[in-house]
């Protein structure tokens, strides 16, 4: 089984590095080694952000894919009907924490 | 950088004394560096070393 927990943090932390080096490369758009560590860092977190996804509920717009999200059916209203998954998962305010 | 700021009076804001003086910034262009794992970075803040330095306007702990 997927630690959810654990997944949420590894994203947390890679979308951290991701942002990071977003600044650096405003100000040094031709860096190779920036590059290189950019595309890997967005790699990575796309990946992670898939597997979220696929497991729980989608985190970002572009992760929603009804026929593919919240396979574990967690924290949510429809679990055996085809449904937006968008409203998947514990609100802010319920615990849930981006 | 001048000495670290003791925290000498209750206010937020810096405001000047002996240990927070105004200042003209030289800042060099910032070249490329191993950067932390994401994990350390998250937690110090900063995906680069040499930019893993301390805040001390109006004082803080030493993390």
């Amino acid at each position: 089984m997927i630690d959810q927990k654990n997944l949420l943090s590894q994203i947390t932390e890679i979308s951290f590095t991701v942002n990071d080096l977003n600044l650096y490369l405003d100000t040094h758009p031709l860096d190779e080694n920036a590059l290189n560590a950019f595309k890997d860092a967005m790699t990575q977190r796309k990946q992670l952000l898939q597997t979220y996804a696929d497991n729980f509920e989608p985190l970002t717009m572009n992760c929603i894919c009804p026929d593919s999200n919240n396979k574990t059916k967690s924290h949510t209203k429809y679990p055996d009907q085809r449904h937006f998954t968008w409203s998947d998962g514990p609100l802010p305010w319920e615990g849930g924490v981006f | 950088m001048n000495s670290v700021a003791v925290k000498e009076c209750e206010c937020e804001t810096a405001t000047p004394s002996k240990t927070v003086e105004l200042a003209i910034a030289t800042v060099p262009m910032q070249p490329w560096e191993q950067p932390y794992d994401p994990k350390t970075a998250l937690k110090h803040g900063t995906i680069f070393p040499s930019l893993d330095l301390p805040f001390y306007v109006t004082g803080g702990e030493q993390s």
